[in-house]
C-alpha cells in the first residue's frame, strides 16, 4: 500500500479534524514563551571599553621589556583579578547573588560570576612590518558585567576596570623592575668574576713572571747573552790562570826575602835562612867533627838561640815549610822545562806524598810570617795573589753565569706549559669581560626600559568608555522571544498536525480507500449531529470554559501566595510595559 | 372487504414462508407496492426517533439523504448487473456505522419504488435494528435458529416506512457464528432469497475482524458492502477485511462520518459545520 501525498483537500479535513488538539499545543507554546519572556530575569549588561595604547617613545628608540601580545596579557590580567579572592570580595562588596548564596554553593557562585564577566577584543587588520601584509591585532577590548540591577551592575563594571587597569600597570611596572633586578644581580655576579679572575691572572703572572711567553724572547736573548758572556769569564779565567802559572813560576824562583847586605857587602841572611844555612853547616861539621869541635858547638849554640828567637818550628808548619818549598821548585822547574821533564814529575810526586801526609790544608807557614822584603818578590806575591783573587771572582761569576744560564734555560723549558695556562686564564678573563659589557648594555636597557613604565610612557590600557548604568536590559530580548514563542507555536501546531497525520494509520479520507482497495467508495456518508451530539459538544465547550477560568483562578492563587501579590505584579507589568 | 382482502394475503404469505420448497409467488412479486402486512407486526416509530437515530428517512432532502441515494444507485447497479437480491453490510471494526448505515441503505433501496426490503439482524451476540427503531427487544432470528419460531412472527414493519421489514436479532446468543452457518441459516437465506424476486435481502453483520460470524455467514450472501469509518479505521483494517470478502463478492466501500462532506445536523436541515469548517471549506472550494 502506498501513501500518496496530500492534497489541499486532506490537508484542510485534518485541520478540521485536529484543530482543538493543534490549537492547544500552539497556544501552549505561546503561552510558555510568553510566560518566559515576562518571567526571565533581566539581565543588564554595563559595558567599559578598554583601549590598547602603543608606546609613545617610538619602540627603536627604546623597548620595552614587556614584550608580549596584548592579548595574551589581558588573559593574564583576567585570571589575575578574577582570582577566588577577588571575586568573593566584589561579590560581598555590592551584595550579589543573593538569592543563589542561599542555595548555592561558593564555587557555583564563582562560576556564574566567571560567566558573567566577559572580556572580548576588538580587532583590527594591522600591517605587519614584517610581511607587508594586514594581520588581525587586538587593539582594544571590552569588559562587561551582566548584572540583574542595572546599577549594580555599573558598579561592578566599574570595580573590574580598575581592577583590570591597576593590575596591568602593577604587572607592567613589575616586569620591567624584575628585568633590572635581575640583569644588576647578574652584571654585579659577572663583575665579581672577573675580578677573581683578574686576581687569578695577576697571581699567575707574578709566580711566573719570567717565563711569561712574552718574556720568551727576551729569555732567549738572556741566555745568549748569559752564554757569551760566560765564555768570555771563561777565557778570563783561562787566561789569568795562564797569568798565575807564569807568576808562581817566577815567584818560585825568588825568594820571598831579599838578601840583606851588611855594610861590608855580605849578604845578611835573614833568621830562618841563616837558621837553614846553619843546620846545613851543622850537618856538614858533625860529618867532619865530633860534636865537641867548638864549631859544631858554635853552631849548635847559635842554632838554639835562633830557634828561641823564630820559635819552635813544627813538623807541620816544617812540612808545610817544605810543601811551599817544592810547589815553588815545581813551578819554576815546570816553567823550565815544561811538563814532562823528570824533575817535574819528581816533585810532583813529593807535593803529592806531603800533600797526602797532610792532615788539613795548613795555614800559610808562619815562616812565611816574616814578611818577605823582597820587593821582586813582593811584588810578583802581590801580582799573583790579584790573579788569584780574579781567578777566584771569576771563578764565582763563572758559576754564577752558569747557574743563571741553567735558570734560564728552565724559564725557557717551562714556558709552553706555562704558555697554555696564561692563555686559558687570559681567554677565561677576556670572555668574562665580553660578556659582563653585553650584560651592562642590557642593563641600562632594563633601567631605561623601567623608567619607560615608570613614567607610564610605556604600552597603557586607557579606559576610552567607561561602564554606564544600562537602560536597557540586554537580557531577555521579550520581543523577540515572544516573537519567536509565536512563530514556533504555529510550527509546533504545524509539526503536530504533520506528526499526528503521519502516525495516524486511519483512513482519512475517498482517497486512501482508492489507494488500498484501487476503487473509490461507493458513497461518502457524512458526519450527521444528532441531539446528543450537539448536548456533547456544548458541554465540552463549557468543560473547556469551566476549567480555563478554574486554572487561571488557582494559578491567581498560587502567584498571590507563592510568588509575588498581585498588586505588585500589576505595578510590575506596569512599568515592564512602559519601560520596555 | 379490504380487510379480508388483507387477511387472505397475510394468509398466503404466511403459507409461502412457512413452507420450505421455494415457489415463486407472482402476485406479491407483482405488485410490490401493495403489499401491506397483516401477519408482521407494525411499531409505529416517531419521526423525532428516527431522527436522533440518524435514520435518513426522517431527513428532509439533503446531502445525507443524497448520499444515501448514491450508494443506493451503486448498490443497485451492480446488484441487478449479476442478479443479486442478497447484500451483506459490515465493516473491519466495531462501532463504524454499518448498522445504521445497514438500515439507512435498506431504508433507500426500500424508497426506490420497484422493491421491497428485507433487513435481516444478523448480529447475534449484540442485535441492535431494533433499538433505533425504538422497537422492545422481542424474538427474531435468534429464536428462529435456535427455538424453531415461526418466522411471520418474528418480523416487524416500522410503520410509515413502506416496503420495509425487518428480522430482529432477538435474544443475544454465544454460538452466533455456528448459527449464522447452520444449514437452517442457509435455508432461510435460500427461502428468503427466492420468495420474492424483488425483494432485496440485507444482512446487518458483525464486524468482520473482530469474530468469525461475518466470515461464517459470508458464503451465503451473493454480495457485500464494507463500511469505512473515517480517521477510526485503520488502512490496514480495510485491506485486511477486503482481502476476507475476496470469495464473497466485495462490492464496493462506503466511507462513513466523514468530513470531506458537509457535516449535518439532524435538528435542522441546514448543513452545520463550525465556523473552521466554514473557513476551510471555503478554502477547499478556491483550491
Amino acid at each position: 500500500m502506498e501513501e500518496e501525498g496530500k492534497n489541499l483537500s486532506e490537508y484542510l479535513t485534518a485541520v478540521r479534524r485536529r484543530w482543538p488538539a493543534m490549537a492547544t499545543t500552539a497556544g501552549a507554546i505561546f503561552v510558555l514563551a510568553v510566560l518566559v519572556a515576562f518571567l526571565w530575569p533581566r539581565t543588564y549588561t554595563s559595558t567599559a571599553t578598554i583601549l590598547i595604547e602603543e608606546q609613545d617613545i617610538p619602540p627603536d628608540l627604546v623597548r620595552s621589556t614587556v614584550t608580549t601580545y596584548a592579548w595574551q596579557r589581558i588573559q593574564t590580567i583576567n585570571q589575575r583579578v578574577m582570582t577566588r579572592a577577588t571575586l568573593l570580595n566584589i561579590i560581598d562588596k555590592y551584595d550579589l547573588y543573593a538569592d543563589e548564596r542561599r542555595r548555592k554553593t561558593s564555587e557555583e557562585i564563582l562560576e556564574e560570576m566567571r560567566g558573567d564577566i566577559k572580556v572580548e577584543p576588538i580587532s583590527a587588520d594591522v600591517i605587519d612590518p614584517r610581511s607587508g601584509r594586514p594581520m588581525p591585532a587586538t587593539i582594544a577590548f571590552t569588559l562587561s558585567y551582566d548584572g540583574r540591577r542595572a546599577d549594580v551592575a555599573q558598579k561592578v563594571a566599574n570595580e573590574l576596570t580598575s581592577l583590570y587597569l591597576n593590575e596591568n600597570l602593577k604587572s607592567r611596572t613589575e616586569r620591567a623592575e624584575e628585568t633590572y633586578t635581575f640583569l644588576t644581580d647578574e652584571t654585579n655576579r659577572m663583575g665579581a668574576e672577573i675580578a677573581e679572575l683578574e686576581s687569578r691572572l695577576a697571581s699567575f703572572k707574578e709566580r711566573n713572571v719570567d717565563k711569561l711567553p712574552e718574556l720568551a724572547g727576551f729569555n732567549h736573548q738572556l741566555v745568549e747573552r748569559t752564554q757569551s758572556e760566560l765564555r768570555e769569564a771563561q777565557a778570563q779565567i783561562r787566561s789569568l790562570e795562564e797569568r798565575k802559572f807564569y807568576l808562581e813560576g817566577q815567584l818560585g824562583q825568588l825568594s820571598p826575602t831579599s838578601p840583606m847586605y851588611a855594610p861590608t857587602g855580605e849578604r845578611i841572611l835573614d833568621p830562618a835562612t841563616r837558621l837553614k844555612m846553619l843546620k846545613t853547616e851543622l850537618a856538614a861539621a858533625t860529618a867532619k867533627y865530633s860534636p865537641r869541635h867548638p864549631d859544631v858547638v858554635r853552631l849548635q849554640e847559635e842554632i838554639d838561640g835562633l830557634e828561641k828567637e823564630i820559635g819552635p818550628v813544627s813538623p807541620a808548619q816544617e812540612q808545610a815549610r817544605r810543601m811551599t818549598k817544592v810547589r815553588n821548585e815545581l813551578a819554576g822547574v815546570r816553567e823550565k822545562y815544561g811538563e814532562n821533564h823528570p824533575d817535574v814529575a819528581r816533585l810532583r810526586s813529593e807535593l803529592e806524598s806531603l800533600e797526602k801526609a797532610l792532615p788539613s790544608r795548613p795555614p800559610e807557614s808562619a815562616v812565611l810570617a816574616d814578611k818577605p822584603d823582597n820587593p821582586a818578590y813582593i811584588n810578583i806575591q802581590s801580582q799573583l795573589e790579584g790573579v788569584n783573587s780574579q781567578i777566584r771572582s771569576l771563578e764565582k761569576k763563572r758559576q754564577e753565569l752558569t747557574a743563571r744560564i741553567a735558570d734560564y734555560e728552565r724559564r725557557i723549558a717551562m714556558s709552553p706549559a706555562v704558555e697554555r695556562e696564561y692563555l686559558e686564564l687570559k681567554r677565561n678573563h677576556d670572555n668574562a669581560q665580553l660578556k659582563y659589557r653585553e650584560l651592562k648594555a642590557k642593563q641600562l636597557e632594563a633601567q631605561v626600559g623601567q623608567q619607560l613604565e615608570k613614567e607610564r610612557k610605556g604600552e597603557r590600557f586607557s579606559l576610552i568608555d567607561p561602564p554606564q548604568i544600562p537602560e536597557q536590559p540586554s537580557r531577555p530580548n521579550r520581543t523577540a522571544i515572544v516573537v519567536l514563542g509565536f512563530i514556533l507555536s504555529l510550527a509546533g501546531a504545524f509539526g503536530y498536525l504533520l506528526v499526528a497525520e503521519a502516525l495516524d494509520g486511519s483512513v482519512r479520507g475517498p482517497r486512501m480507500i482508492t489507494a488500498i482497495l484501487g476503487v473509490a467508495p461507493l458513497s461518502i456518508l457524512p458526519v450527521v449531529e444528532n441531539s446528543e451530539d450537539l448536548k456533547r459538544r456544548r458541554r465540552k465547550r463549557r468543560l473547556a470554559l469551566h476549567s480555563t477560568v478554574a486554572a487561571v483562578v488557582v494559578l491567581g492563587i498560587i502567584v498571590q501566595f507563592f510568588w509575588i501579590p498581585w498588586d505588585v505584579l500589576w505595578f510590575k507589568g506596569l512599568r515592564v510595559l512602559m519601560g520596555g | 372487504m379490504e380487510r379480508i382482502k388483507q387477511a387472505l394475503q397475510r394468509a398466503r404469505e404466511e403459507r409461502e414462508l412457512t413452507d420450505i420448497t421455494p415457489r415463486v409467488t407472482p402476485s406479491a412479486a407483482a405488485n410490490p407496492d401493495q403489499i401491506s402486512y397483516s401477519q408482521t407486526r407494525t411499531e409505529a416509530v416517531s419521526r423525532q426517533r428516527l431522527r436522533e437515530q440518524r435514520i435518513v428517512s426522517a431527513f428532509e432532502p439533503g446531502p445525507y439523504t443524497e448520499a444515501y441515494k448514491i450508494l443506493r444507485t451503486h448498490v443497485l447497479q451492480r446488484l441487478r448487473e449479476h442478479g443479486w437480491n442478497t447484500l451483506a453490510v459490515t465493516s473491519p471494526g466495531d462501532r463504524e456505522g454499518k448498522t445504521l448505515t445497514a438500515i439507512n441503505l435498506a431504508i433507500s433501496l426500500a424508497q426506490e419504488v420497484g422493491h421491497t426490503v428485507l433487513l435481516v439482524d444478523a448480529d447475534l451476540r449484540h442485535p441492535s435494528v431494533h433499538r433505533y427503531f425504538g422497537v422492545e427487544p422481542a424474538r427474531g432470528l435468534a429464536d428462529y435458529l435456535v427455538d424453531d419460531a415461526p418466522l411471520p412472527e418474528l418480523l416487524v414493519h416500522p410503520a410509515e416506512i413502506g416496503r420495509f421489514v425487518f428480522l430482529p436479532g432477538g435474544r443475544a446468543v454465544e454460538n452466533s457464528a455456528e448459527l449464522l452457518s447452520s444449514p437452517r441459516m442457509g435455508r432461510l437465506v435460500e427461502e428468503v432469497k427466492r420468495r420474492y424476486a424483488s425483494r432485496i435481502v440485507v444482512f446487518d453483520l458483525p464486524p468482520l475482524l473482530s469474530s468469525a460470524d461475518a466470515l461464517a455467514f459470508a458464503p451465503y450472501v451473493e454480495s457485500a458492502l464494507l463500511v469505512v469509518e473515517e480517521s477510526a479505521t485503520s488502512a490496514d483494517g480495510v485491506a485486511r477485511a477486503a482481502e476476507l470478502l475476496q470469495k464473497t463478492q466485495l462490492i464496493g466501500t462506503v466511507l462513513n462520518k466523514s468530513l470531506s462532506v458537509p457535516r449535518q445536523r439532524a435538528d435542522t436541515a441546514a448543513t452545520a459545520t463550525g465556523p473552521v469548517g466554514r473557513l476551510l471549506g471555503r478554502f477547499r472550494n478556491r483550491a
